[in-house]
């Protein structure tokens, strides 16, 4: 399941890069998608069919991703702000949302975490005696749709070309702007998915530190991984999620802190930069 | 001291960190390069100064000296990868945070003990200090406070009045032209991202003199606020100062706001939130600033360059 987090945040991060938009956001974009999920399933009327209000919250996270997303998205467009600065500043935002949401909206008592959703709204299990919900179907389709955007669709044409050289792209007649808030608005309904497969699929509440803590940013790695293909972000977060899975369980046994985990995955991208395997093109400056 | 004067007093406190950290990614951009990995930077600082003190008996310098270290290996490891190896800063930057976040937290269970501090000394400038009103509130801070200042100070002089300043500017502006005018753009951007997270790494050992003890992530987005300080500032060391005591009176507010009575009533995690959102703002406010133009583009010289 950690999986399918990391396929989603992968792909908040991807999309945005692929035009050499940094959408370093999505950590708190995926906040702000739990953070909505909690608030509107703790709301919804009792009776609905489960599958309909999973459907319905879904929707919504993906949609406050995507909110939570534009800003950045708009400034860039707008004022040519300065997108890795306003993006982080909105995860620090939706984090303390989030806090807010633990010791003061939601608040479930004893626990550090918010009130647990109702069960009508829970993700059901693939297979029953797993842990698998339908989270990770959702990710997998996710992951499809995003490739199919990209690769088949004008959108994903502009995105690209607009990543490729933007002043060629903008003589083409394409709008640099309009990619950027596309662009951004993707990436954080996909960022807001994963904080929808969390609350609903993985924990039933929004908990206090570290359970969600930095799954935005491995989503970054995720990507970089991938190179930037959404497909490829599927076998990317599964051995990432390897990673994390298997730094806890070297947790249990030698008594280390889960983030030797962290430390495996930044050397390794690191790594993988220093030797090349990452590369990004860059236009030469020219003279003004 | 009124509420007023204690918020002024605190909010300089806090705004030492983020402006030598300000003052580093000055230097930095200066030279061309964009370094996103400066809340890491800031976060190794902190830590090394909590084991300095830790093994240093208690004594805040050593935790100094050692912060100073850990900022020169920083820099010599940020420098190789930005510059000599041309990786991605931003990416590299982001990759950077999350190395020195595990690395930090993973150390720091074993290497520093929660619940020891130690203190910058406070120095009451003689004479200023008794002016009444503003006295107590600028002269008689800790002696980093001031050291802020005068490097400040310094930073403006080295990027505007010397050939650093100068050929730096060349490099950050159109690399390819310095390097036919004979400069090395490589040894320039190492000395100036060595130098860059030297005083960020300072900035780190300020914000743990200022708090109880070492705490996981404790920078908080300090380093990405100093990031936007510098474009708030427009590159120029001194508006660099007036921007960090702005932020840092705005976290200053969260400890002080039920002191002040108006501000009473607003929930404390909009506080908490308040300096990211004036961020925003800011950015807004700050729209004409341009960074120079080969900042996050790394360089290839047309020759071999030792």
């Amino acid at each position: 399941m950690t999986a399918s987090l990391l396929i989603a945040t992968g792909l908040a991060a991807a999309i945005p890069f692929r035009a050499q938009l940094w959408n370093v956001g999505g950590e708190g974009q995926m906040w702000f998608g739990a953070f909505c999920t909690i608030g509107i399933a703790l709301n919804l009327p009792k009776g609905l069919a489960p599958g309909l209000s999973v459907a319905i919250l879904v929707i919504a996270s993906m949609v406050a991703g995507a909110v939570w997303g534009l800003v950045p998205g708009i400034l860039k467009a707008t004022i040519n702000a300065n997108e890795v600065i306003t993006s982080l500043m909105m995860t620090f935002i939706a984090i303390e949302l989030g806090n807010w949401a633990i010791d003061g909206i939601w608040p479930q008592g004893a626990s550090n975490e918010t009130m647990s959703v109702p069960a009508n709204t829970l993700m059901p299990n693939i297979w029953s005696g797993t842990l698998v919900t339908w989270g990770l179907p959702l990710a997998l389709i996710a992951a499809i749709v995003a490739w199919a955007v990209m690769s088949r669709t004008k959108l994903g044409f502009e995105i690209r070309a607009v990543g490729l050289n933007p002043q060629t792209a903008r003589m083409n007649g394409m709008s640099v702007g309009k990619v950027a808030i596309v662009t951004f608005a993707l990436g954080g309904a996909f960022a807001g998915l994963a904080g929808s497969i969390f609350i609903l699929g993985i924990n039933g509440a929004l908990p206090a530190g570290f359970p969600l803590n930095n799954f935005g940013y491995l989503g970054i790695a995720v990507a970089l991984v991938a190179r930037l293909s959404p497909l490829w972000i599927i076998p990317s977060a599964v051995l990432f999620a390897g990673l994390r899975v298997g730094s806890d369980g070297l947790q249990a046994s030698t008594g280390l802190s889960t983030t030797v985990g962290q430390i495996l995955v930044a050397l390794f991208v690191i790594l993988l930069l220093a030797f090349r395997l990452i590369r990004f093109s860059y236009p030469e400056v020219a003279s003004r | 001291m009124s509420p007023v004067q204690t918020l002024f007093s605190l909010g300089i406190a806090l705004m030492v960190p983020m402006l030598f950290a300000a003052l580093g990614e000055l230097i930095i951009e200066k030279a061309g390069v964009l370094n996103v990995g400066i809340e890491g930077v800031m976060l190794i600082g902190a830590f090394s100064a909590a084991v300095g003190v830790n093994y240093g008996n208690g004594s805040i310098w050593i935790g100094l000296l050692i912060a100073i270290g850990s900022g020169i290996v920083c820099g010599i490891i940020l420098a190789l990868l930005y510059v000599r190896l041309g990786t991605d800063q931003i990416v590299t930057g982001i990759m950077f945070n999350i190395l020195a976040f595990g690395l930090t937290t993973t150390l720091a269970v074993k290497y520093v003990h929660a619940s020891q501090s130690s203190q910058f000394p406070d120095w009451d400038i003689p004479g200023l200090h008794s002016i009444p009103g503003i006295g107590d509130v600028l002269f008689s801070q800790d002696v980093l406070v001031y050291a802020s200042i005068v490097i400040a100070a310094l930073v403006w002089y080295l990027t505007r009045q010397t050939w650093f300043g100068l050929y730096s500017r060349a490099v950050s502006e159109y690399p390819r032209a310095a390097e036919s005018a004979g400069l090395n753009v490589w040894r320039l951007r190492y000395v100036a991202v060595i130098l860059g997270c030297v005083l960020t790494a300072v900035g780190g050992a300020e914000l743990f003199a200022n708090s109880g003890g070492f705490v996981a992530g404790y920078t908080n987005g300090r380093g990405f606020i100093a990031l936007a300080i510098v474009v708030l500032a427009r590159w120029n060391a001194f508006y660099v100062v007036a921007a960090a005591l702005l932020f840092g009176v705005a976290q200053a507010l969260q400890f002080e706001a039920d002191k002040l009575g108006f501000l009473g009533d607003v929930p404390s995690h909009v506080l908490i939130a308040l300096p990211y959102i004036l961020v925003l703002v800011a950015v807004v406010f700050a729209r004409g600033s341009r960074y120079p133009a080969a900042v996050g583009i790394p360089f290839r010289p047309t020759r071999s360059s030792t």
